[in-house]
């Protein structure tokens, strides 16, 4: 699905972003990018939806190599790829409705199209009422609700979440990543950087961990300071505490490092 | 749904930036009636000027003399390649025609002995390009008292006109790369205002025409709105010169399918000022992805 080879993203001929990236990710995949900041994550997202082009190497995404791609093209590649920020990036002067809707008008479908898909994805985020409330009027986590939903309505085959959880508090985390396991259980490959040790560490998947533009580490059931596999100068610890950790699990009633259970709670639905 | 919303937008860019929108279509609307005005004033120029120049005629006035000596310069003239017909004016001709020419002025034709008209030699040119060359030997010659050409008068009123027009384009040609300035910029606030909204159309995957059309259909109303206005005063104005003034020689009565089709000119190129502008103002956004 995304295989990415000896990329290498310098900004301004002087800083170095990711050097020699060697990344494969299957269809139907949950990977976590971690690392501290400026370890690479953020630009190995922006270089997978095509926001910037690698200074070297080769990204192919769905069977297509994007860092070489003409202009023209990158819309086409940007409907495969669902893509959500830490920001939320939704237009406050139109309702929750009319913001998911405007993805799929955009990119021209017919209104029977967003009457009927706009409504199912509300739905599939829990936001099934309030299609017609403006963003100001919710909380950050039903914002990022509905983001997520924005990028989720025309049923890429990748989302790529950039600090989805950065703005929440650990309890309204917990919740976009029930959705983006929902979202992932129905084939999506999910591309995720983040800080966030405890959901990391509570949702054992994959972790990729960057650190100074390289990868340091692949684990594919991966905890978010594990032992790293490859070879690295030591790290210290980012101070930051495990509290959000045990409030994730007392929340979720789980012991530290078994894998999220979501299905008991939001089932496979109509996904 | 595609065109409507389309329009929808670009009309919605020129609400939210009415005042700049305004500016840059007065900038349009200027330039081109500037523009618009010089064709006409030019096409004025060129059938009056044409009119005049058809049989165009060199009068070589005539000393006393006998008839002989007339009609040895009239041969010799007549024998020049550049001249179609050289024909005689007797004293006689020339006081019929100055009685024609002023016949509502019976005093002035009192006034004139018909002898002091002099007899004249009348030519036609078979190339006016040779008219100077003409004027030049005829005077040479003893017999010729003076020579008089219209094309001395004409060459007057074409250097006028030709600067007067040359001055009308130019200023039309400032004023139409300010307009292309003004449109750029009330695009690119616009697109300013709506960063935002563009910068999540790319995200989603909207096509860069997608993004771009509001934007040139908002710079081609502004310049179509700017030539329009300027065909409308124009040819109002025109009409109402024509109606006001009558400038006797001067051919004013231009067909309407000439201000009709350089109208379609003006509007056309309106679009084109305003498609342009837009672009220039795109241009960075038109790059990115």
């Amino acid at each position: 699905m995304i295989e990415v080879k000896g990329a290498t993203k310098i900004y301004d001929k002087t800083t170095v972003a990711v050097r020699d990236i060697d990344l494969k990710i299957n269809k139907g995949d949950f990977v976590f990018l971690v690392g501290p900041s400026g370890s690479g994550k953020s630009t190995l997202i922006r270089l997978l939806m095509r926001e910037e082009r690698p200074t070297e190497g080769e990204i192919y995404v769905a069977g297509k190599e994007i860092g070489g791609m003409p202009d023209s093209k990158v819309p086409f590649h940007r409907r495969v790829v669902g893509t959500v920020f830490q920001d939320f990036k939704l237009l406050p002067n139109k309702t929750v409705f009319e913001n998911i809707a405007f993805a799929l008008e955009v990119i021209g479908h017919p209104r029977h199209v967003v009457e009927s898909q706009v409504p199912k994805v509300l739905k599939l985020v829990g936001l099934a009422s309030k299609g017609d409330r403006y963003p100001r009027q919710l909380s950050g986590g039903e914002q990022q609700r509905v983001s997520v939903a924005r990028a989720f309505v025309n049923r890429p085959l990748i989302l790529l979440a950039d600090e989805p959880t950065g703005n929440l508090d650990p309890a309204t985390s917990v919740g976009i990543m029930r959705l983006l396991d929902r979202i992932n259980r129905t084939g999506t490959t999910v591309v995720m950087a983040t800080h966030d040790h405890a959901i990391v560490d509570a949702m054992r998947r994959r972790v990729v961990e960057l650190e100074r533009g390289r990868i340091v580490r692949d684990d594919s059931r991966g905890v978010y300071e594990g032992l790293r596999t490859m070879e690295v100068p030591a790290v210290p610890a980012n101070g930051q505490t495990d509290a959000s950790t045990s409030e994730l699990a007392a929340d979720e009633s789980l012991p530290d490092g078994t894998p999220m259970s979501l299905e008991s709670d939001i089932g496979m639905g109509n996904a | 749904m595609r065109a409507e919303y389309l329009i929808g937008e670009a009309a919605a860019n020129l609400r939210r930036n009415l005042l700049l929108a305004i500016g840059a279509v007065l900038a349009v609307f200027i330039s081109l009636l500037m523009t618009y005005a010089a064709l006409i004033v030019g096409e004025i120029t060129r059938t009056t000027t044409l009119q005049w120049q058809e049989g165009v005629t060199i009068i070589g006035y005539l000393h006393e003399a006998d008839l002989a000596d007339h009609t040895a310069v009239i041969e010799k003239a007549e024998s020049w390649p550049e001249v179609e017909t050289a024909t005689y004016f007797s004293k006689a001709q020339a006081y019929e025609e100055f009685k024609e020419l002023f016949a509502n002025r019976d005093r002035w034709i009192e006034l004139v002995e018909p002898a002091k008209i002099p007899a004249s030699v009348r030519i036609v040119l078979a190339d006016t390009e040779a008219h100077r060359a003409v004027v030049d030997q005829l005077a040479k010659e003893p017999t010729v008292r003076k020579v008089v050409s219209p094309e001395d008068n004409l060459n007057d009123v074409l250097t006028v006109s030709k600067f007067l027009n040359f001055g009308a384009i130019l200023l039309g040609a400032t004023l139409g790369v300010s307009a292309l300035v003004l449109i750029a910029n009330t695009v690119r606030m616009a697109i300013y205002a709506r960063r935002e909204e563009i910068g999540i159309m790319k995200l989603v995957g909207a096509s860069n025409w997608f993004v771009r059309t509001p934007f040139l259909l908002e710079g081609l109303i502004e310049g179509l709105l700017g030539a329009g206005l300027a065909v409308a005063v124009g040819w109002v104005g025109y009409q109402w010169l024509l109606g006001s003034f009558d400038i006797g020689v001067i051919e004013t009565d231009l067909p309407t399918s000439f201000l009709l089709s350089r109208g379609m000119l003006v509007l056309l190129f309106g679009g084109v000022v305003g498609v342009l502008g837009s672009a220039v103002g795109l241009r960075r956004w038109l790059k990115e992805s």
